[in-house]
């Protein structure tokens, strides 16, 4: 599940298929969002963490000053400006470092150490809502959030396996960087929900672009389609992608929310719901 | 003395779609129309959309690119030094004797162009993304794009912000527009601000996202000003960001649940184009408080 654009809907539309995956073969949910992981509360928050893993996901450079001698080859071989030259030696801005340890391969007189760095955890929880849910979640200020994900998914992969289930939804990061490309990278289908507005379909014709390079069928969801109808219709046309199914805008899924309750088991009949089990048929599941 | 810099501000909030970028367009809008010369930086390079709402056009002024290897496979002499020096594996000796090269692999650090003894690599670029610039309502507008398919977002926030401190000491104000996220290119434009303006929804995931934030602005040392957008949407729930807002002692500027900012915005419009509405006339009394908490006396008169 991914947007090009952030809010509009993904991590809705993923809790509540992940409550419909539970009756029909068992699921594994993902919260790949790793900067902002709130599936978990959209599923109504831990009942029971299963296990938690920190994550190392960064290599630092430490710097030996009494070996250094100065001669500044790091910093000019560092592609991210991330050393600068300072009185006492090289100085690492950790902030721009990616970590990949050219500095320490051109230094002459091995004064620079990598050291492994802490920059996540990742945990598995059953919910308050009866589904599993492996969290993501990066340390503030953090990068390298695409390798984050793949451990996720493979995770998850090996608990669906365990537990003989059958789905596994990911609910990516808005946007089209890193984490979200680690995220439909490999998926059997790509759900986009894009919501009508031209900044939404903007940010979703980017990401279609990507999944057509990652060769992943894409199928997409528009959601409150109501608020502009004749916008919405055009959409499929705008996208190029067929459009499973349309949600319209609900009071009830704000409510949901505000009561940490999937809308399929908070508000069956509302009109939201009713189209959500719609588009969950649809795709055969 | 000539300022080295101008006031910055940054618009962020945790969670997607909460209205940075209705808010970061809307009062650079006004404050450039209360005389101050604004320039706008739209740092959501994975879908970049703040000069739509403004009206402007963009033209590419610089190419975001990265370094990738170009072999020369006459002067290679496969000895592999290149190969066991790649630390994310993007390159390979392959059966018919010559070195593969795995672009959607590289992370462009140069290892390989250093360890080759016999000088077959050289320097070749990988383009990632672009920066553009536009002006809109006397707006200036610098924004970065990330190439689809280019994963380095950071990298594309990071050189747009680059790009934009060479020349933002010609005006008064900066506004940052960011993405959703508390990652490292957020992290970096905190830390170049002088206040953060966190936008968030009267939802349980507008507080949580938030939260981490708050934790984030925390270690930069930059001011905060909490903006409850959609207050008053029907179904939400003000109290807990309030109850949040008045333990850690932020401020807060309520802008109010309004169809017709939902309407402009659809439109890709301004919604203080319409004075009369309830979300234009809040995000008045929000550059008002801006305006006291940066010490911009000129911008009281509105």
């Amino acid at each position: 599940m991914a947007s090009g654009k952030g809010g509009t809907g993904k991590t809705f539309l993923s809790s509540n298929m992940a409550i419909y995956l539970r009756d029909k073969g068992g699921v594994v949910a993902v919260d790949a969002d790793v900067e902002a992981p709130d599936l978990l509360l959209a599923l109504g928050g831990a009942r029971r963490v299963l296990w938690r893993e920190e994550y190392y996901g960064a290599k630092q450079p430490t710097i030996d000053y009494a070996k250094c001698i100065r001669c500044w080859m790091c910093v000019k071989a560092c592609e991210f400006g991330a050393l600068a030259a300072s009185p006492k030696g090289p100085v690492v801005d950790y902030d721009r470092c990616e970590g990949l340890g050219t500095c320490s391969l051109v230094c002459p007189v091995n004064a620079i150490q990598l050291v492994e760095a802490h920059t996540g955890a990742m945990y598995a929880a059953e919910s308050e809502a009866g589904i599993t849910v492996i969290t993501g979640d990066l340390d503030l200020g953090q990068g390298a959030s695409g390798r984050l994900v793949y451990e996720l998914k493979e995770r998850a992969y090996e608990l669906s396996r365990e537990r003989n289930a059958r789905y596994r939804v990911v609910d990516a990061a808005p946007g089209i960087g890193c984490p979200v490309i680690s995220s439909i990278a490999g998926a059997d289908v790509l759900i986009v929900v894009v919501e009508p507005t031209p900044q939404s379909v903007k940010g979703a014709k980017r990401l279609v672009e990507v999944a057509d390079m990652l060769r992943v069928k894409t199928l997409a969801v528009v959601n409150k389609y109501d608020l502009n109808p004749d916008y919405a219709r055009s959409i499929p046309e705008m996208l190029e992608v067929e459009v499973v199914g349309r949600v319209p805008y609900d009071e009830a899924v704000v409510r949901s929310y505000t009561l940490m309750k999937p809308l399929l088991t908070y508000s069956p009949r509302s009109k939201a719901a009713q189209s959500l089990l719609e588009i969950f048929s649809t795709l055969g599941f | 003395m000539a300022r080295e810099r101008p006031k910055v501000i940054t618009v962020t909030g945790g969670k997607g779609g909460t209205g940075k970028t209705v808010i970061a367009s809307n009062l650079a809008a006004l404050l450039s129309s209360a005389g101050l010369r604004i320039l706008l930086i739209d740092l959501d390079v994975e879908n970049p959309c703040a000069h739509t709402l403004l009206g402007a056009s963009l033209k590419v002024v610089e190419k975001v690119a990265i370094f990738k290897p170009l072999i020369d496979e006459k002067a290679c002499t496969l000895c592999g030094e290149c190969v066991s020096a790649c630390p994310v594996h993007a390159l390979a000796i392959v059966p018919s004797r010559k070195v593969l090269f795995l672009e959607a692999l590289c992370e462009s650090c140069a290892a390989c162009l250093y360890v080759c003894p016999v000088g077959a690599i050289s320097r070749g670029e990988r383009i990632i993304g672009w920066i553009k610039e536009g002006r809109a309502r006397s707006v200036d507008i610098v924004t970065g794009e990330l190439k689809p398919g280019s994963r380095q977002y950071h990298e594309v926030m990071e050189r747009t912000m680059d790009h934009a401190r060479r020349v933002w000491r010609r005006y008064d104000i900066a506004v940052m527009d960011l993405p959703p996220g508390a990652g490292r290119g957020v992290y970096a434009a905190l830390k170049l601000s002088d206040l953060a303006l966190m936008v968030t929804e009267p939802t349980r995931l507008g507080l949580a996202d938030l939260e981490r934030l708050h934790n984030l602005a925390g270690k930069t040392g930059v001011k905060e000003l909490v903006v409850l957008n959609k207050y008053g949407l029907p179904g939400g729930t003000a109290v807990s960001i309030e109850e949040f807002v008045s333990r850690e002692r932020l401020k807060l500027v309520r802008v109010r649940y309004d169809p017709e900012l939902a309407r402009a915005y659809a439109r890709g419009k301004l919604v203080v184009e319409s004075p009369q509405s309830p979300s234009a006339q809040d995000i008045v009394k929000l550059m008002n408080v801006v305006a006291d908490v940066l010490g911009l006396d000129a911008v009281k008169y509105m």
